[in-house]
């Protein structure tokens, strides 16, 4: 059963081939489109514009914990290789809406303040169809 | 889906993990690996512990 209410952000999490990111702290998903400029002296002087290309970005912050089971070491190897992940940002409860991508990591930023947690955060560039649906 | 491993898996990123973590995974992945007996849902590798435990009482 879907989840009621107003939801709490804890429970929706980033999963990446599988396995969520662990000891996540912030999640977000962001979409958006393109417009096409067709302005033109038929526009009376307003702006026109038409539908260009889609696309999102999906980030993750998340405390660093090197026995995570996906962590900034995995986050490392994909980047590395530059190779596409599935990310997937759900709660996992059934009937709630998720969103799922093939992606690219675009960003990881390590940060370590003196006693301080150390903190991470990455942004996956989603390439291809944008999967919105029910688990 | 949390899930606890029983045995030494290698995740589909290709990472390879221990027999006893506990992870969060998508539910399908999960239902998969308590399928295979290579893991349990998190909470339900209790009731085996009390039994071991039961069982070496004397």
């Amino acid at each position: 059963m879907a989840t009621t209410g107003i939801m709490n952000g804890t429970l929706l999490g980033v999963y990446v081939g599988s396995t969520l990111i662990a000891h996540a702290t912030e999640g977000s998903i962001s979409l958006s489109m393109d417009t096409r400029d067709a302005t033109s002296k038929s526009s009376s002087g307003t702006r026109d514009l038409l539908e260009a290309t889609k696309s999102g970005t999906i980030s993750v912050s998340a405390l660093y914990a090197e026995d995570a089971a996906y962590g900034v070491d995995d986050l490392m190897t994909s980047w590395a290789a530059r190779t596409a992940i599935v990310v997937k940002f759900s709660t996992e409860v059934t009937g709630d809406h998720f969103w799922s991508a093939s992606a690219y990591i675009t960003s990881l930023e390590v940060s370590a303040g003196m006693e301080d947690n150390v903190t991470y955060s990455a942004t996956f560039e989603l390439t291809g169809a944008i999967t919105y649906s029910n688990n | 889906m949390k899930i606890t491993l029983t045995k030494k898996v290698t995740l589909p990123h290709g990472k390879k993990v221990d027999k006893g973590l506990t992870l969060e995974v998508v539910n399908e992945y999960g239902l998969e690996l308590i399928e295979a007996g290579k893991a349990v849902e998190f909470g339900a590798e209790a009731p085996v512990i009390i039994e071991e435990q039961i069982n070496n009482l004397d």
